[in-house]
């Protein structure tokens, strides 16, 4: 044998490990107490029949624990179908989740803020345009939860003429603050359009004209 | 035997408990302290018991596994402890058995033990100190050839000449003392579990 295929842990010649185990035993003034005995007695048997309920028992855990997350998931699927069904907003808001992001996050897009008319209002309103698209973005948060027979309405000025542009579905917010909040996802005539105002108002449905307004951003 | 621990046949594991107890022990009380001696066999033992249907005879003999168990264990409880600190205990258990040899001890204990015993210490009395020397480095408290070259300040070749000489001498002892006994066996007429 060369020298350099002399293993460095010598585990793979059992002589030797054989030899240097009894020797040093029979060198050493250490021995193992009387009572060990009957500790790795008691442990060991103490494995050997826990070892196979044991099993069991973690095969069984297993089992319920997929069971239960296949069964939530089944139910939510429901729940979310059921959801889209009872309210067609919900789904509404899962197709236009893309427009969304394109026009937010859309190159050289512009952001109107719309402020509280009213002092201590904490209401406000993004109305995004994208220079490339003719899809408008307008958020509204912070909202109080509209009144018995009154809805929020968008109003928007374009080359001097002011015209509703739609209504505000609105959601309590998930936060549990007690304000609502909501969106509107709309084509304009054009690429790039250009607002020269923008109104959130609290009105009776069918109106014809912005009333009580609630938010406003003007260009001017 | 190693095939009935496999069973659940606890009298069998008993067997193999009273035999390999006294070794395991003492490695682990020497490199480990003899506080953590006692946790270190309880252990190795229930690795035994777990790990006993692993065992294939066809591979090997079962003191060569039960052994790679073994070390496995403690050096894996060693992790941690520097070469410096290694190279101390290596030197203080060389020392022991060097004292041993040299003086006999004494081995009135159960049959098993004794002949074991007896063999070994004459078989590692035939090595110069200095290659049971780096046996005991390399076996009990894992330093490698690069690194007790390191440690003693000596060429690689140096070590590996003397690990390669301490092994052909240990297993030309062991062969010669088993030969008249079971001539028909190999690797020092171990028998087999």
């Amino acid at each position: 044998m060369n020298d350099d295929d002399i293993p460095d842990h010598p585990e793979e010649m059992p002589e030797a490990a054989d030899a240097l185990t009894a020797a040093l035993a029979a060198a050493s003034p250490h021995r193992p107490p009387t009572e060990l005995r009957a500790r790795v007695l008691r442990r060991t048997v103490r494995t050997g029949r826990l070892a196979s309920p044991l099993r069991y028992v973690a095969v069984a855990a297993i089992v319920a624990a997929v069971t239960g997350i296949v069964t939530w998931n089944v139910a939510a699927d429901q729940q979310l179908a059921g959801s889209r069904r009872a309210n067609p907003d919900v789904a509404q808001l899962e197709t236009t989740n893309e427009v969304v992001f394109d026009v937010i996050a859309c190159k050289g897009g512009r952001v109107a803020l719309l402020k509280a008319t009213q002092s201590g209002s904490m209401g406000y309103g993004k109305l995004y345009t994208c220079p490339t698209s003719d899809d408008v973005v307008f958020m509204s948060g912070k909202l109080s939860p509209p009144a018995s027979g009154k809805e929020y309405d968008l109003w928007l000025t374009e080359n001097g003429v002011t015209r509703f542009q739609g209504r505000l579905k609105v959601w309590p917010s998930l936060t549990g603050s007690g304000y609502h909040f909501g969106s509107i996802t709309f084509k304009a005539d054009q690429k790039d359009p250009s607002f020269q105002a923008a109104l959130l108002t609290l009105q009776p449905p069918g109106g014809t004209e912005p009333d009580n307004p609630i938010l406003r951003w003007s260009a001017a | 035997m190693c095939a009935r621990v496999a069973e659940r046949d606890i009298a069998a594991f008993e067997a193999l408990y009273d035999r390999y107890r006294d070794r395991v022990y003492a490695w682990a009380a020497h490199v480990l302290g003899p506080r953590q001696a006692e946790d270190t066999t309880q252990e190795v033992f229930a690795l035994l018991w777990r790990r006993a249907g692993q065992f294939n005879q066809s591979r090997g003999q079962f003191t060569q596994w039960f052994w790679a168990l073994t070390r496995n264990h403690i050096l894996r409880e060693l992790r941690g402890v520097s070469q410096q600190r290694r190279l101390q205990m290596a030197d203080q258990i060389a020392a022991l058995l060097s004292t041993a040899i040299a003086e006999g001890v004494d081995v009135e204990e159960a049959a098993f033990a004794r002949v074991d015993s007896h063999r070994a210490l004459e078989a590692l009395g035939q090595l110069p100190h200095e290659q049971r020397r780096v046996l005991v480095m390399s076996y009990f408290v894992g330093l490698s050839h690069a690194a007790i070259a390191l440690q003693l300040n000596l060429p690689l070749g140096t070590v590996k000449k003397r690990a390669r000489l301490g092994m052909q001498k240990l297993r030309q002892a062991l062969g010669a003392q088993a030969e008249p006994e079971e001539p028909t066996q190999s690797k020092g007429g171990r028998p087999h579990e």
